[in-house]
């Protein structure tokens, strides 16, 4: 996360740190089960002659939380689809903070607005206990994957605030000296590449 | 007035740099509030609209796309299109285009198209004094055709938003796919023919011989696309298995035989897939349930009753909404511009005369020509990062692609349904009969 270095309390970055390794990890085991689950499923249906029976039914809330931490890493890596024309139009620093700074707190409100509402899902889920809504055949409830849902959405807005914060606590200059070194290190991981 | 405010808030939002799903979280605040509809709802309708197993064929492209482009396994098919054009003045741009086609067959991916060809080929370009911006240019200009060369991420979305065939979806934009890789190679040749500086490569004493050692080293590689689209077209696999086994290929092909990819770089690998699919599925999370809202609101009756207002000539009404696909294109990415031009703009097409799976390629050429024209243009900023040539650069060129290249084929796919529809009723038959 651009200039988490600095302008955090060290406990902050550990904690924030920490929390983006366990999400990282528990992306990276459970996203290999999605080809491991298809390969299987072809298998089963031409070498054993049998369906892998209702595997869509676990295989999906598994997805979804995939799905939703994915996401959430990708609000604190910055890397949600956005157009950047704005930032090739101008070198001025502060236009360039002002600009971000603008687009993080629109973020945040939509995103506290979205997880409120994520939260109103889960609690009319709660409030049905234990009338739960499951799938057919293995009787999952629907309340796990939308709690992936809900915990994404509050992480994406976690990290919203915290890029508010840092851009206020860091202001124009330092922001634009951050997004340089930025740069930099993305040029040379491409020279690497190449 | 709602839709009106629906329109102008999504275009504020992108236009200033909001990200897409939140972008479309903004328009269901305003359907939430001023539209009464019940908010508690709106997480629910997407969790169901989503809990599809066809979907799954997205992320699954998207792991494989990736796997393939940290396991090098672009590098010889580079080899082989540069082996077949290099000797020819602008020979060696004309092979990133034929690069960018084979590659799109194994990745279904323009952003990977682009980062897999686009860093192999532009050393060899600078090598060979090629002008920067037209080698950047073309790179990007022809990057989209992962969107259009079966199989397509884009496609099996729009087949499924629209409940039609995959298999008709993904043979509806090869031939568009043929035509707009022609068209690059033309134009490429047409800029690049006087200019002198450039240097060429000879034609090896052997040719055949070395065309054979290259294509030997490439089959792993080129073999990719003919599992993926045999197994679907054969009826052993559905799509989203079919992405399933690409992904388990890949990984052995990557590790053992082209050695791009160590442990650590898988697992990378594995940690920027699960970013990029968590990016693009929550997009898509956000945009079905406000397509399915603005739908709820009569958004496509009210566009219909505004083209038809204009002019009720189809070739007119084609026209208009190859404008507003193409507006779609600029302002968002292509995954989104699928689901809202296949939920909004799809009754209208098929009102005016055109057959579904036409559409499906009038969109494709539509959406990935929008993915490399500004504003959003993410693959014209992807492009100045993986090509090291300045977006300002860049341009000009790119626009030069667009109007000459890009333009005709929109138009040729617009206007000759048989372009479109001659493959799919080729292999599948008719849908008339």
């Amino acid at each position: 996360m651009l200039l988490i270095e600095n302008n955090l309390p060290l406990w902050m970055v550990r904690l924030v740190r920490f929390l983006v390794h366990v999400k990282s990890i528990l992306v990276v085991i459970t996203l290999p089960i999605l080809p491991i689950t298809f390969f299987f499923v072809v298998i089963f249906r031409y070498i054993l002659e049998r369906d892998l029976f209702a595997y869509e039914e676990w295989l999906l809330p598994i997805c979804f939380w995939i799905f939703f931490l994915g996401s959430a890493l990708g609000t604190y890596y910055d890397k949600q689809i956005n157009a950047d024309l704005l930032d090739t139009l101008t070198n001025n620093p502060t236009l360039l903070w002002l600009r971000k700074l603008t687009i993080q707190i629109i973020e945040l409100s939509i995103t506290l607005i979205l997880v409120y509402w994520a939260w109103l899902m889960i609690a009319d889920e709660i409030a049905a206990y234990p009338n739960w809504k499951t799938t057919i055949a293995l009787k999952i409830p629907f309340i796990y994957p939308r709690l992936g849902i809900f915990i994404g959405f509050a992480f994406m807005g976690f990290y919203s605030a915290l890029y508010v914060f840092l851009m206020l606590r860091a202001g124009p200059h330092r922001y634009a000296e951050a997004l340089k070194s930025v740069q930099e290190a993305k040029s040379s991981s491409l020279e690497v590449a190449k | 007035m709602t839709i009106l405010f629906a329109i102008i808030i999504i275009c504020v939002l992108l236009t200033i740099g909001v990200s897409v799903p939140l972008a479309f979280g903004g328009v269901l605040i305003l359907l939430a509030y001023s539209g009464g509809y019940d908010p508690s709802g709106f997480f629910a309708t997407g969790h169901w609209k989503m809990n599809s197993v066809i979907l799954l064929a997205i992320p699954l492209f998207i792991m494989a796309g990736d796997i393939m482009q940290r396991g090098k396994i672009a590098k010889p098919i580079v080899e082989i299109a540069e082996l077949l054009f290099g000797h020819l003045r602008g020979g060696l741009s004309a092979a990133s285009v034929i690069a960018s086609g084979m590659f799109g067959a194994i990745s279904g991916s323009g952003a990977a198209t682009l980062t897999c060809i686009g860093s192999i080929i532009m050393p060899h370009l600078r090598k060979a004094r090629y002008p920067d911006g037209i080698s950047g240019a073309i790179v990007i200009s022809a990057s989209p055709l992962g969107l259009l060369i079966p199989p397509s991420g884009a496609q099996l979305l729009y087949a499924w938003v629209g409940q039609l065939s995959v298999l008709r979806c993904f043979l509806a934009t090869v031939i568009p796919g043929v035509i707009l890789m022609v068209m690059l190679i033309i134009v490429n040749f047409v800029i690049l023919r006087k200019d002198t500086n450039i240097l060429t490569t000879k034609v090896p004493d052997r040719f055949f011989r070395a065309f054979a050692g290259k294509t030997a080293i490439a089959t792993p590689a080129i073999l990719m696309p003919m599992i993926i689209l045999g197994g679907i077209y054969g009826g052993i696999m559905t799509p989203t298995e079919a992405a399933g086994v690409a992904v388990i290929y890949a990984i052995p092909i990557g590790f053992l035989v082209y050695r791009g990819l160590t442990f650590s770089i898988f697992y990378e690998s594995l940690k920027q897939s699960s970013i990029t699919i968590g990016v693009v599925m929550v997009m898509i999370f956000t945009v079905l349930i406000a397509s399915r809202f603005l739908i709820f609101e009569d958004i496509p009756g009210m566009a219909e009753d505004l083209i038809y207002s204009i002019s009720d000539n189809p070739i007119m009404i084609f026209l208009m909404l190859n404008l507003v696909m193409l507006l779609i294109g600029m302002l968002m990415d292509d995954i989104s511009g699928i689901i809202l031009s296949a939920s909004l703009l799809l009754p209208i097409a098929q009102g005016a005369g055109m057959d579904p799976i036409h559409f499906a390629a009038v969109l494709g050429v539509n959406l990935g020509m929008g993915n490399i024209t500004p504003p959003t243009a993410p693959l014209l900023y992807l492009g100045a990062q993986v090509t090291g040539v300045p977006v300002r650069k860049l341009i000009w060129p790119t626009l030069i692609f667009i109007v000459f290249a890009w333009l005709p084929t929109l138009m040729i796919t617009t206007f000759f349904p048989q372009i479109a529809l001659w493959l799919p009723n080729m292999m599948f038959g008719s849908l008339q009969n």
